[in-house]
């Protein structure tokens, strides 16, 4: 099933790879952005399937900020992609709507399988 | 002139004698931990017991002249009693000295107004007693004062009341004689009066001044302690504010650096994607598990608070655990043991250390195990006398080492370099089934 992916990162060079490497394995990325703020605003518009979040993003918000002000609106879920790896950090994410925790740099197999697991569901959208 | 100057320093050593014996005397008893006024009152009492001793011997002479023994005794008594006043004073008794002072004053007063009769005026020298107190009694011993005015008071009722009514006068004197006792004791007791109310005036003074001086001497240092404490204060929170930059700064560098690998990392993994060339493929993928080594490595220094050092036990499970899904193919059972002691290792000996057992281990994988379904590879890394030691060792085909295998594995290359890097000592084995290789360094 091809998804529908926002990827939120605000190292454009990252950004570009995760963008080619998920249309490599066939999915849509509708949107690249750089904030918290402009990752809500394209989330409304664009009604991902799937958020690749970067944690520590420009902006005023972070990356699980910004997930759980996207949860007010949508059950879409993130992936979330970070340089840290702390056990508190990886709580605070799992506050919100998370399919995965991956720790740079990732390994874009661990990517692909948290992708195209069978137990998708499509998120919803309340706007 | 030679004489003269001989007759000056006799006269100087002499009257410098004096002063010394002077000083000695007065200072009877005084003591560095003593507060200014105990040694103040001190000094006035010793100075009263020599000036009533010297005033005391007028009548010796006096008496001795007229050949009356029993007046001659009690003031040789008085005498002894004040000197003795000021020995005690020496040995620190200073309570018994104080007493000592107050007995034989009211003593010699009572005894020489009854031996020489109420118009003698001996009785006025107990005028004097309220600033003999007063200047040499410590007033802090409220009960000790208290003794002192009673017996003061007392001696002067028993005196006034008794002594001029009863008119008990053991020695008759003549009108002259009466007189002139009279003159002469009402002249010294108004000069003591005057003179210890010019003293208590003086001493009073003295001291308020120097409570003046070490008030404005505790403002100075209260001043300096309170400027110290602000600079102090300021130099903490410099210090708080650049470890906080310091740490945002690290945490800042380690972002990057992760960045950085996970960009390289991720533009291996594009290219790889697009290629056919198994072989090509695998290549890539040793150097994508170089960097996700080096990357690994940053992540545990961030996780130890220090920052300077890698815990290598959690470092290589963790190392082992991402090698194996990378690198394991579906038909084969690699089983990897490892027995590490928990070993810190700062960041120049923990880098080469890690590239060393990625090497290995993917070398094993890559080569030992081709004729096999299935493998064994064992690690123990310990800390003993000898420095630390790393063995590793497979259960694959084993392999001949040498000059030639050397060059054309960039793997060995990289385990020497490294090793170098640690400044081990390495040995490459192949005696029993598999390789064997070890690893010692300081």
């Amino acid at each position: 099933m091809v998804k529908k992916i926002l990827i939120v990162e605000n190292n454009l060079l990252l950004s570009m790879i995760n963008k080619r490497y998920c249309e490599y394995l066939g999915h849509q990325v509708i949107d690249s952005v750089m904030t918290g703020a402009a990752a809500i605003e394209s989330a409304k518009k664009n009604k991902p399937d799937v958020i690749i979040m970067d944690i520590r993003i420009d902006g005023d918000i972070d990356g699980i900020e910004t997930m759980l002000e996207i949860k007010k609106f949508s059950n879409v879920k993130a992936i979330y992609v970070t340089g840290n790896s702390e056990a508190a950090m990886k709580q605070k994410a799992e506050t919100t709507n998370m399919l995965a925790f991956c720790v740079k740099p990732t390994s874009f197999e661990d990517i692909k399988e948290i992708l195209e697991r069978d137990d998708f569901q499509p998120p919803v959208y309340h706007l | 002139m030679a004489n003269i100057f001989y007759n000056d320093s006799v006269l100087l050593r002499f009257g410098m004698g004096l002063i010394n014996i002077w000083d000695s005397i007065v200072n009877s008893g005084v003591a560095s931990w003593q507060t200014y006024t105990f040694s103040g009152k001190l000094i006035t009492r010793n100075k009263l017991a020599i000036f009533c001793a010297l005033f005391s011997f007028i009548y010796v002479v006096f008496f001795y002249t007229y050949s009356l023994y029993l007046p001659l005794l009690a003031i040789v008594i008085g005498i002894t009693m004040f000197l003795l006043s000021i020995i005690l004073n020496k040995y620190q008794k200073f309570n018994l000295s104080s007493l000592l002072i107050l007995i034989n004053t009211n003593y010699c007063v009572l005894f020489f107004s009854i031996y020489l009769g109420f118009d003698s005026g001996i009785h006025l020298y107990l005028f004097t007693s309220p600033l003999i107190i007063l200047t040499s009694f410590d007033t802090k011993k409220i009960r000790f004062i208290a003794l002192a005015m009673v017996s003061y008071l007392i001696n002067f009722a028993v005196i006034s009341v008794v002594g001029k009514n009863f008119g008990f006068q053991v020695l008759e004197l003549t009108d002259f004689t009466q007189n002139a006792f009279y003159f002469v004791n009402f002249s010294c007791s108004t000069i003591i009066l005057f003179t210890l109310s010019l003293y208590f005036l003086f001493n009073n003074n003295k001291i308020n001044q120097l409570i003046a001086v070490k008030n404005e001497e505790l403002l100075l240092q209260q001043q300096i302690l309170l400027e110290e404490n602000k600079n102090r204060k300021e130099a903490e929170n410099c210090v708080k504010e650049s470890l906080a930059q310091k740490e945002v700064l690290l945490s800042e560098i380690h972002h990057r650096v992760k960045n950085n690998l996970a960009v390289i990392n991720g533009l291996l993994e594009l290219q790889s994607a697009y290629l056919q060339d198994k072989n090509a493929v695998n290549i890539i993928k040793e150097s994508q598990n170089r960097i996700k080594s080096i990357a690994l490595l940053h992540e545990k220094l961030y996780e130890n608070k220090t920052l300077d050092e890698v815990n290598l036990k959690t470092y290589t499970d963790q190392l082992i655990d991402f090698i194996k899904i990378s690198l394991t193919k579906k038909d084969k059972q690699i089983i990897i043991s490892t027995n590490i002691d928990t070993i810190n290792l700062a960041m120049d000996k923990a880098m080469p250390f890690a590239l060393i057992i990625n090497e290995l281990i993917s070398n094993s994988y890559k080569h030992a195990f081709k004729t096999k379904n299935s493998g064994q590879i064992f690690i123990t890394f310990v800390k003993n006398k000898e420095g630390y030691i790393l063995n590793y060792s497979d259960d694959g085909i084993g392999f001949e080492y040498s000059e030639n295998v050397k060059k054309n594995s960039l793997g060995l290359n990289l385990i020497e370099t490294f090793s170098q890097q640690l400044k081990g000592k390495t040995t490459f084995l192949n005696n029993g089934p598999g390789m064997e290789f070890k690893l010692q360094f300081d």
